[in-house]
């Protein structure tokens, strides 16, 4: 079968070189560098395929290793070769075969083989959790063929773009280790899966091995000395993870020089309190999250594009940026701007009252003839500020808008049906997947209705069927192509107010070196990346 | 009827109190809206697999089958699958139980150990210097919120003077028994652990204690200025018995009734709202499982601490009581 080489490898190669494979040096007992990171939610489970929030993905990404990498090195989220050292794609996209590097360890000592990447994928799509549904649309148990000890094949139900760099959030497990440890559960002959022994064990091959998780207070992480990316002096052996709710713990703690480095769970007055402090760092990077606000496509007024567009041209956006969003980046379309495949020529809307007044006549609405209702999550107090600046604005055109704050899981019963839905509902939207299909047929797309990203039950069926296309295509140029196509059509649809990219701040002291941040969730906090200088 | 036959009584009265808890909390968890399964799986999963686990856990049965279900593996110790923390419940309650039940204690303690010779000294010095100054020291425990003067604290001795740790329980003790730390490190005879763990719950525990330690203060002042008007005690002085005799012999144990009803309500109402102490200190307890719980809507683990929190309520009462009949022998188990 005739092949063609993902381009991108060539380039990664020289990263692979960067990242030093051949002569890795051996971790020195003397060498000893230890940090402390606190962050202020649990980390609800060390398994690596259940893990969905941050402080869970932070254990599987120090105790685990990925078969693909986003490339922080040449900042950015796209997959460059780390456990997979080369991948090939056929033509049709519906087969990825990948060269497994050799002599990596897992913490066992055993070598990893494409034996553990086809039973770890099985594991991730038979168990359901964490992020078995990248993978699902397209994956069965079994699909994942093992050609040999070094190469394993992925063979597709149909072409699917974020396929690849989905792959960043798969994690290789230890097959030898979890089949040993089974336990009674519900998989048949595979027991519980090895969820017994991934409550007080990891089973990676990752830069760190768990020493001690204390599930709510602290987890205490040490290098793994055969690692196969190899150690250099200054970099941190020993990591005490902290979990510390109260944000004025936090940032004693960071002053006190008890941490090292504190979450981006802060508020941005704590951040630019910390920013005056001697020896501390705030750094700042546009973050791959979106905040807009959703409107009811399905549900009048808001059915009539005229009204939408009079909505958005009466919302004041510099306003909301410099006052509530202090330092964010405005929005231009659903897809955060530091996102590969943004397009720049998506159009966006200004605050324009005359031409918002003329559009709502047009629609055939008077001043005083509509009431809205706006949603925002009770415990986001920046969503009912952008609520009530909606709310001004709304009244210089004459709607009125009624503010409700409700609870997130209240919100998402409500997400489920069209029929109750808000006509207008506050959201921040990460990027799910390190894909641009996840801000465009993961939002508009008809399959997620009835989540919270499609609270807008968007429907045109041109920009369906460019979504559908875009995420068969196998060539990543035509793929990319039909995304940035499909952003236009859905921003002249206006189904939301796309209102800002927030900032990601995080907060070290001046001495810790490496921090890089490329917007994927977690992957910021990869202990290896750091150095201290003392 | 003798006291065994009203202990008997008394324990068994709690079964139908903690039955009924039971059937309230679990009918609140199911019906209050949110989708758990959902939040749970990621928010992204498809239909089929909200399903597909909301099927697994029991939840498409009739809400009554799934109550019976709850309750016939609560009976065996199996409070279910956490939603959160991906295990059994049960499993979460041996973890944090114990630090909470640890700390509000040694809060409880603080409050009796400080309180009760404060209020004897306000009472005694009644309308003087040490009575003026527990006055105010009572107003500002009372006033002042927990969470407040735990950040306080932590600012002065941890961050400013470095007397005491900032966060957390400390090392675990090298044996693990009751998993109280302060227990477990007598039973492995290790003082040192001991100090370490006291040095930890030091300010915790203080935090937590100040309301009650200052109600303690004020009820003891007020109950023992009435029992220095009393005719016995002025019968006592009379005779020339020692003051300190009087004082903790006959007068305290009459004015410890009202604080004994106190410190019952304080204990119950510490185990389950010592959640901003818990934050501030990091103190990884059941308060703390329980609001992360309720914030998640992990239905199971809500449950739980409920029913935990219910029970320890009314097992603390009915240790008060016993304890009237001790302190006031008036008191007949009837």
């Amino acid at each position: 079968m005739s092949r063609w080489r993902v381009p991108a490898i060539v380039a990664a190669a020289a990263v692979v070189l960067a990242v030093g494979t051949t002569a890795a040096p051996v971790l020195s007992q003397s060498q000893e560098v230890s940090f402390t990171y606190i962050e202020q939610q649990i980390i609800t489970s060390i398994d690596p395929q259940a893990a969905v929030d941050e402080s869970s993905l932070h254990s599987a990404i120090n105790l685990y290793d990925p078969l693909v990498y986003p490339n922080v090195e040449q900042g950015t989220m796209s997959p460059r070769p780390h456990v997979a050292e080369s991948w090939t794609v056929a033509p049709d996209g519906k087969r990825y075969t990948f060269n497994i590097r050799h002599g990596i360890k897992f913490h066992s000592g055993r070598e990893l083989t494409a034996e553990d990447v086809a039973w770890s994928m099985d594991r991730q799509l038979q168990i359901k959790k964490g992020f078995f549904w990248i993978f699902s649309p397209v994956l069965d148990p079994g699909s994942t063929k093992v050609i040999d000890r070094y190469t394993v094949r992925f063979d597709l139900k149909d072409s699917y773009a974020p396929f690849l760099s989905g792959l960043e959030l798969f994690f290789i497990m230890d097959k030898d280790l979890i089949t040993a440890n089974l336990k009674p559960g519900p998989f048949g002959d595979l027991g519980d899966y090895g969820a017994a022994l991934l409550e007080t064990k990891d089973a990676g091959s990752g830069p760190y091995r768990m020493e001690r998780w204390e599930r709510a207070t602290e987890m205490v992480l040490t290098a793994f000395p055969d690692y196969w990316r190899g150690w250099k002096p200054g970099q941190i052996t020993k990591v005490s993870y902290k979990i510390v709710l109260e944000e004025a713990t936090v940032k004693t703690l960071l002053r006190s020089k008890e941490a090292d480095m504190v979450n981006q769970w802060l508020s941005p007055p704590s951040f630019a309190e910390l920013k005056q402090s001697p020896g501390i760092v705030v750094k700042e990077d546009p973050s791959v999250q979106l905040f807009h606000l959703e409107m009811n496509t399905k549900k009048p007024p808001l059915d009539n594009l005229k009204v939408r567009q009079a909505i958005a041209y009466a919302f004041d956006y510099d306003k909301a940026i410099q006052q509530i969003f202090i330092g964010a980046t405005k929005a231009k379309g659903p897809v955060p701007v530091r996102v590969p495949g943004w397009n720049p020529q998506v159009p966006v809307y200004g605050h324009n009252v005359t031409k918002a007044k003329q559009l709502l006549a047009e629609a055939g609405y008077k001043p005083g003839d509509l009431t809205l209702e706006y949603v925002w999550v009770s415990s986001v107090p920046l969503e009912r500020l952008i609520g009530l600046l909606l709310q001004s604005n709304l009244q210089e055109i004459g709607v009125k808008l009624d503010i409700t704050g409700e609870l997130w899981p209240h919100v998402l019963e409500r997400a489920t049906k069209a029929e109750t839905t808000p006509h207008i509902t506050a959201i921040f939207d990460t990027l799910k997947y390190p894909h641009i299909d996840s801000h465009t047929y993961g939002m508009y797309h008809p399959s997620c209705w009835g989540t919270f990203r499609c609270m807008s039950f968007y429907e045109n069926a041109a920009a369906t069927q460019v979504l559908e296309k875009a995420r068969r295509a196998a060539d990543p140029k035509e793929q990319m192509k039909l995304y940035e196509e499909a952003q236009v059509m859905i921003a002249r649809d206006v189904p939301s107010i796309y209102v800002a990219n927030p900032l990601h701040r995080i907060a070290f002291r001046d001495n810790v070196k490496g921090y890089r941040f490329v917007g994927l969730v977690g992957f910021d906090v990869a202990f290896y990346d750091f150095t201290i200088v003392r | 009827m003798n006291f065994r036959t009203y202990l008997l009584r008394r324990t068994l009265h709690i079964i139908p109190v903690l039955f009924g808890l039971s059937i309230l909390i679990f009918v609140v968890s199911r019906v209050i809206p949110g989708d758990p399964v959902r939040l749970a799986l990621g928010l992204e999963a498809t239909g089929e697999q909200v399903e597909q686990l909301r099927r697994q856990m029991g939840l498409d049965r009739p809400l009554v089958a799934q109550y019976l279900a709850y309750f016939a593996g609560a009976v065996r110790g199996d409070f279910g699958y956490s939603l959160r923390t991906h295990r059994n419940v049960a499993q979460d309650l041996l973890d944090f139980f114990p630090a909470t039940l640890e700390l509000t204690s040694v809060a409880m303690l603080i409050s009796v150990v400080v309180g009760v010779p404060l209020g004897i000294l306000a009472a005694v010095r009644k309308d003087q210097g040490p009575d003026h100054v527990s006055r105010i020291v009572a107003l500002i425990g009372v006033a002042l919120p927990r969470f407040w003067l735990a950040i306080l604290l932590q600012l002065a001795l941890a961050y400013q003077l470095r007397l005491l740790p900032t966060i957390g329980r400390g090392p675990a003790p090298p044996v693990h028994v009751t998993g109280l730390f302060l227990v477990d490190s007598l039973v492995a005879l290790r003082l040192d652990a001991f100090w370490t763990s006291l040095k930890y719950l030091a300010m915790p525990a203080f935090a937590l204690s100040v309301g009650t330690l200052a109600q303690v203060m004020r009820l003891i002042r007020a109950g023992m200025i009435e029992e220095m008007r009393r005719d016995y005690a002025l019968a006592a002085r009379s005779y020339g018995l020692p003051p300190n005799l009087i004082i903790y012999k006959y007068l305290l144990k009459n004015a410890f009734t009202a604080t004994l009803t106190i410190l019952g309500l304080s204990y119950g109402f510490l185990l389950g709202n010592a959640f901003l102490v818990e934050a501030v200190f990091a103190w990884p307890g059941l308060a703390f499982y329980g609001v992360d719980a309720l914030r998640y809507k992990d239905f199971n683990g809500v449950i739980a601490v409920t029913i935990v929190i219910g029970a320890a309520y009314a097992l603390v009462n009915l240790a008060t009581d016993i304890l009237y009949g001790y302190v006031d022998p008036r008191v007949r188990y009837e």
